[in-house]
């Protein structure tokens, strides 16, 4: 019986690695945060429509839990896979450094989104200008707060790069625009991309700071969670909650009112982006993405370039939105 | 009280972990300024969230505290939760079902998890197995189950209204003096205590509860007492599959959302708050109010420490130690029966 | 209605090819002591098994109480009156005394509810059995084996118990323990049950059996009455070799002693201690338990402590702080428990013999030459006359006797000049405790300087050419040639 079993597992296991390659066309892979999650599982409708349309297949791995270590590890396997294109959205992208050079080193084209400020890549590609969306963030949480009273800043993680740089130009935009705003910590309180976890943090926070006023959240755990708790507390219109969040995800907190806007972009565009540019490098088309380079979809026909501070460009294009019950039905996810 | 009671008392785990509580209690109270235990109404908003945190980790503990006296560790049991209420909200939400009403979904979850569990000890009883093993291969079977076979999605305002009704009743609703803000103890948490109550009588009231403990201390002694020991383990495990799906359904209606992965890693804070209860990783030992008093201790000072202002990260620090601790103790006490 | 309680008549069983029992004969008298002796392997078990219910037998009768018993499961023999106390006692250490008293009856009885009224009054029951008085909430596993022990019989007598069956009962106990374990059993017999009593320990089944029965290679060679039986004959009938105590005669003393002890303290453990060995000598050192006997015996082997007095080795001044240091200084330590100590169970045969000896067997790199390894162990194996066919089987392979035998091999690979035996022979056969004291003689003999402690006086009396007797961590008398008694020991630890 045992043998049997065994006999069984090990076939499956052969089968699952014989994977048909066509020939000419580039091995891609791309690696998101995380999967099984809404904002995820619609990128990965996006790269699976792009692979479509291309008639490219696109392996996409991800792990089941926001964690940098089992990516770094998915990475690595797909990179001794043998693989052309490595596409991905790091959870942390120090830790992603040192596997993207051994990629490059193998003639991989890299191509990273939400990483503005890693060295070992092709391209990084954002979907806006990140200073710009944190100052849109405070200009949306302020008008709620009648621009006064106390606030606190919220991140999915301590090493998620890009909301941790919204979040600072969202305080950066606040202390140029609206002296009557208090960040009440300095101290940033992350809930591990966990909604029940910005439930927890906002009712403690809301213990320790009783006329905290507005949670500047980033990531699209922060306001749901935020707003279960403010409903609950029965604080619907004396407290406010925002961030970037999925329309399905906050709609009841919109029509509730507990929320009035969230801040989005499509990351199924992005996604799709990054696959553009990189098949524009593979085939040689571009050497080099230049300001006005058009990479092919809504918001990128002519795409920005700027400098990461590290002496490195990456590629931004224009826009995120905001979602408010007006328009959150429109976005179909 | 004569000697050697006391004695006793003083040699298990649960006294020394009551001490800590009452200490960490008096320490949140002063340094919090009066907001843990309000007098004369005994509830704050601080408090209730705590009883609130201790209804679903309270009653995973004791699914993993009756495994473990039976000598036995489950890992599954999270994953078990996640696949029955995933796939419970999934069929409600498909079928148009508990918009008004939770129970079917419950049952459901139930169900779902009752048949996972019964794979768990028919593996278990029949192979005679390492339980550690067994379900950590059906942890990942389930969990694979859920993600990769299903591809069972978050389900978050779309949840069944009666779902999302049934997680705010609550028995009792204040203000607070301060600020004015509403708080409400949760109803949920008369399914924590009533659980409680009723494994707390099987363990020590039922001779199916004595075989538990008599299983984890001598599993041969056992047979050879006269116990069906696969009988038992089959019923243990089956019963905490189905306890397993019913918690998580409560998860899912407090939080007012169902998210599949919502449960990984889950086992890794519920057992050691177990351990630390005074529950021994060898078997044989544990108890209903060690357990609660640990799960305490967990809850109070995770809800405590931004309010205390310690950074969240010490959390993570402060889980480590749970499990050092619980560990060594276990141990040393095992060590201590051997000789 | 028979003499007999039990009677059993042509049992034959076998396992595979295994022919375990061998149209045994064997019968119980209410009311008397029987012993089942026989050496390791002999079918005790197997026999002790299909009594309980546990096996079936291939063929033979079996009547009780004068009705014929065609079909015995655990729950029938239960039923007849028939309890086994095995050699673990099957307790449950976590539970009370109380519940330990109490569960089974419980179970048997098909409860469902826990009524601890009951339960204490069927555990007072059990208790006022054999007048024992223990505290019922104590925790099971927090006894002494022999309290352990007798909260196992008082179980089993709850159960109309006609005949008990005690598996091995003394192996883990004192000999104080014995004794009160033997006044219990003594006690049962004089109120009309039938006690079978397993054992391999000559003085024990003599003292306490009214009846024998000896099993050899699964057949029963002698039942009868004890009292017509000669030690001799009993060794006899076990080994079926004759086997005489051979004392030990000193050959070859050397002149300088080799190992000099002065004034030798372990704080709380034993105090100023002093005596010397020389080679060619076998020293014993006994004392009960708790004398101070095995911690000076772990202080020689620098696994214990010394706050206080000298070692010298060969006139030399040594300071003893870890085994390896020991063995450098060429001294050999064979542990009291050769099971959890001395030996890998489940490595093989070869590796343990070898193991103190492999940086011998090792390449420049610190890889193993095995086939010498083997070449090596396998004189060793016919030296010993280990009984097993292949030094590559696991070492848990063997009877105790032979596990002992590599403990002991393991240390004769090196050159030693002191080779220290704790209770040397604790759990062997008698055949193959006549083979390691030969041994031992021989290597005294050869220049060996050998100390052996122990408890078993027959032992030391046999075996040492010197003796120092120790008490309350103290050296209390030294007596040489053909003053080591047995009496002259005891009135000095008494």
């Amino acid at each position: 019986m045992k043998k049997i079993i065994a006999a069984v597992l090990a076939i499956m296991m052969i089968l699952s690695l014989v994977a048909a390659v066509a020939e000419g066309t580039p091995r891609i892979a791309y690696v998101p945060k995380v999967i099984g999650q809404p904002w995820w599982d619609h990128v990965q409708q996006g790269v699976e429509q792009w692979a479509a349309d291309n008639g490219i297949d696109v392996i996409y791995k991800g792990g089941t839990t926001v964690d940098a270590a089992e990516q770094v590890q998915i990475m690595t396997d797909l990179v001794n896979q043998g693989i052309d294109i490595l596409c991905f959205s790091p959870n942390d992208p120090d830790a992603c450094e040192e596997i993207c050079k051994q990629a490059r080193e193998k003639g991989i084209i890299v191509i990273a989104t939400e990483a503005s400020g890693m060295e070992n890549v092709d391209y990084d590609i954002e979907a806006f200008d990140e200073a710009g969306l944190g100052a849109f963030l405070m200009d949306e949480l302020a008008a709620q707060m009648g621009e006064e009273g106390e606030y606190i800043t919220m991140v999915g993680s301590m090493t998620m790069e890009s909301q941790n740089n919204w979040a600072d130009a969202a305080v950066a935009r606040a202390e140029e625009a609206y002296p009557n705003l208090v960040l009440v910590d300095d101290k940033r309180v992350e809930d591990n991309s966990d909604a029940q976890e910005a439930y927890n943090l906002t009712m403690q926070l809301k213990e320790k700071y009783p006329n905290l006023k507005g949670i500047l959240g980033t990531g699209s755990f922060d306001a749901p969670g935020a707003a279960r708790a403010i409903e609950e507390m029965g604080l619907t219109g004396q407290m406010f909650a925002i961030s970037v969040a999925m329309p399905a995800e906050v709609s009841d907190y919109l029509i509730s009112g507990t929320l009035k806007s969230v801040a989005l972009w499509d990351a199924s565009v992005t996604a799709k982006v990054q696959l553009n540019c990189a098949m524009a490098l593979f085939n040689g088309q571009a050497e080099k993405i230049e300001e006005g380079t058009d990479l092919l979809e809504e918001g990128y026909h002519s795409v920005h370039i700027a400098d990461n501070g590290k002496g490195k460009d990456f590629i931004y294009g224009d826009g995120y939105l905001a979602v408010t019950v007006d328009n959150w039905e429109s976005f179909g996810f | 009280m004569n000697t050697a009671k006391l004695k006793r008392m003083t040699r298990r785990t649960e006294f020394y972990m009551l001490i800590v509580l009452i200490l960490l209690i008096a320490l949140v109270q002063v340094r919090s300024g009066g907001k843990l235990i309000a007098l004369p109404g005994v509830f704050t908003r601080l408090n209730v969230t705590v009883l609130r945190t201790m209804v679903v980790d309270g009653m995973f503990a004791m699914c993993s505290l009756v495994v473990m006296i039976s000598g036995g560790f489950d890992l599954s049991f999270p994953a078990i939760a996640a696949l029955s209420y995933s796939l419970t909200t999934t069929l409600c939400l498909n079928n148009g079902w508990c918009q008004s009403s939770p129970i079917a979904g419950l049952l459901l979850a139930m169900a779902i998890g009752w048949v996972l569990g019964m794979l768990n000890g028919w593996i278990i009883s029949n192979f005679k197995l390492n339980t550690m093993i067994v379900t950590l291969g059906t942890q990942t079977f389930f969990t694979g189950i859920s993600m990769g076979l299903l591809k069972l999605k978050e389900i978050t305002s779309t949840l069944p209204e009666g779902f999302k009704a049934f997680g705010k009743l609550y028995i009792f609703e204040s203000a607070d003096p301060a600020s004015g803000i509403r708080f409400t103890l949760s109803a949920m948490v008369l399914f924590l205590i009533a659980l409680c109550a009723i494994v707390s009588f099987i363990l020590n009231k039922t001779m199916f509860g004595r075989a538990l403990y008599a299983i984890g201390g001598n599993e041969v002694s056992a047979e050879r007492a006269g116990y069906n020991v696969k009988r038992t383990k089959f019923l243990l495990y089956s019963a905490v599959g189905a306890l397993a799906g019913f918690i998580g359904m409560i998860r899912v209606c407090m939080e007012s959302q169902s998210i599949p992965k919502a449960m990984v890693g889950k086992e890794m804070t519920i057992i050691p708050a177990v351990i630390l209860g005074g529950a021994s990783i060898y078997g044989g030992e544990g108890t209903v109010f060690g357990t609660v008093v640990a799960v305490g201790i967990i809850s109070l000072v995770s809800n405590s420490m931004l309010i205390l202002g310690i950074d969240t990260y010490w959390q993570q620090f402060f889980n480590g130690l749970v499990i050092l601790v619980g560990v060594t103790v276990s141990a040393l006490q095992a060590k201590r029966q051997k000789h | 209605m028979s003499e007999y309680l039990l009677q059993m008549t042509g049992i034959d069983k076998r396992f595979g090819g295994v022919h375990a029992l061998d149209n045994v004969n064997f019968a119980v008298r209410p009311g008397k002591v029987m012993c089942l002796a026989g050496e390791n392997g002999c079918g005790k078990s197997t026999l002790v098994k299909i009594i309980s219910g546990v096996y079936t037998r291939d063929a033979g009768e079996i009547t009780f109480e004068g009705q014929p018993i065609h079909h015995i499961t655990p729950a029938e023999a239960t039923r007849l009156g028939i309890q086994v106390i095995y050699q673990d006692l099957s307790i449950f250490p976590n539970l009370t005394v109380m519940e330990n008293l109490a569960i089974n009856s419980e179970i048997t009885a098909g409860r469902k509810i826990v009524n601890r009224k009951r339960w204490e009054q069927t555990a007072r029951e059990a208790l006022s059995k054999i007048g024992y008085d223990i505290d019922l909430y104590a925790k099971m596993g927090d006894l002494s084996v022999a309290d352990k022990q007798l909260v196992a019989i008082c179980r089993a007598l709850l159960f109309n118990a006609k005949l008990i069956i005690m598996d091995e009962p003394t192996t883990a106990l004192t000999k104080k323990e014995v004794d009160a374990l033997f006044k219990t059993v003594r006690q049962l017999r004089d109120s009309g049950i039938a006690i079978m009593f397993i054992s391999h320990k000559t003085e024990e089944i003599f003292e306490i059996s009214d009846d024998v029965c000896i099993m050899r290679n699964g057949k029963n060679v002698y039942s009868g009455e004890t009292k017509d039986l000669t030690k001799r004959d009993f060794t006899f009938y076990m080994t079926g070799r004759e086997l005489v105590d051979d004392y030990f005669v000193p050959t070859n003393i050397s002149e300088k002693p080799v190992l000099q002890v002065e004034h030798l303290t372990w704080k709380g453990k034993y105090e100023d201690v002093s005596f010397d060995l020389r080679k060619g000598e076998i020293l014993g050192i006994t004392g009960l338990l708790g004398s101070g006997r095995t911690e000076l015996a772990l202080s020689l082997f620098g696994l214990g402590k010394v706050d206080g007095g000298t070692i010298a080795l060969n006139g030399k001044p040594v300071k003893i702080t870890s085994p390896i240091q020991a063995q450098k200084l060429r001294i050999g330590y064979v542990p009291e428990d050769r099971l959890t100590e001395g030996l890998c169970l489940r490595q093989p045969i070869a590796d343990n013999i070898m193991l103190s000896s492999l940086k011998q067997l090792t390449r420049a790199l610190g890889t193993i030459r095995h086939d010498e390894l083997f070449d090596k162990s396998n004189e060793w194996v016919s030296k010993f006359s280990i009984a097993t066919d292949d030094a590559h089987k696991h070492a848990s392979t063997l009877s105790g006797g032979n596990q002992q035998k590599i403990v002991l091999s393991k240390w004769l690979n090196n050159d030693l000049d002191v080779l220290i035996l704790n209770g040397p022979t604790v759990g062997v056969d008698i055949g193959a405790k006549q083979d390691i004291h030969a041994l031992v003689h021989e290597l005294a003999n050869q220049g060996l300087a050998v100390i052996i402690i122990s408890d078993d006086l027959a032992e030391v009396v046999v075996n040492c050419n010197r003796v120092i007797v120790m008490k309350d961590g103290r050296l209390v008398g030294e007596m040489t040639g053909d003053r080591i008694t047995e009496d002259n020991i005891l009135d000095i630890i008494r």
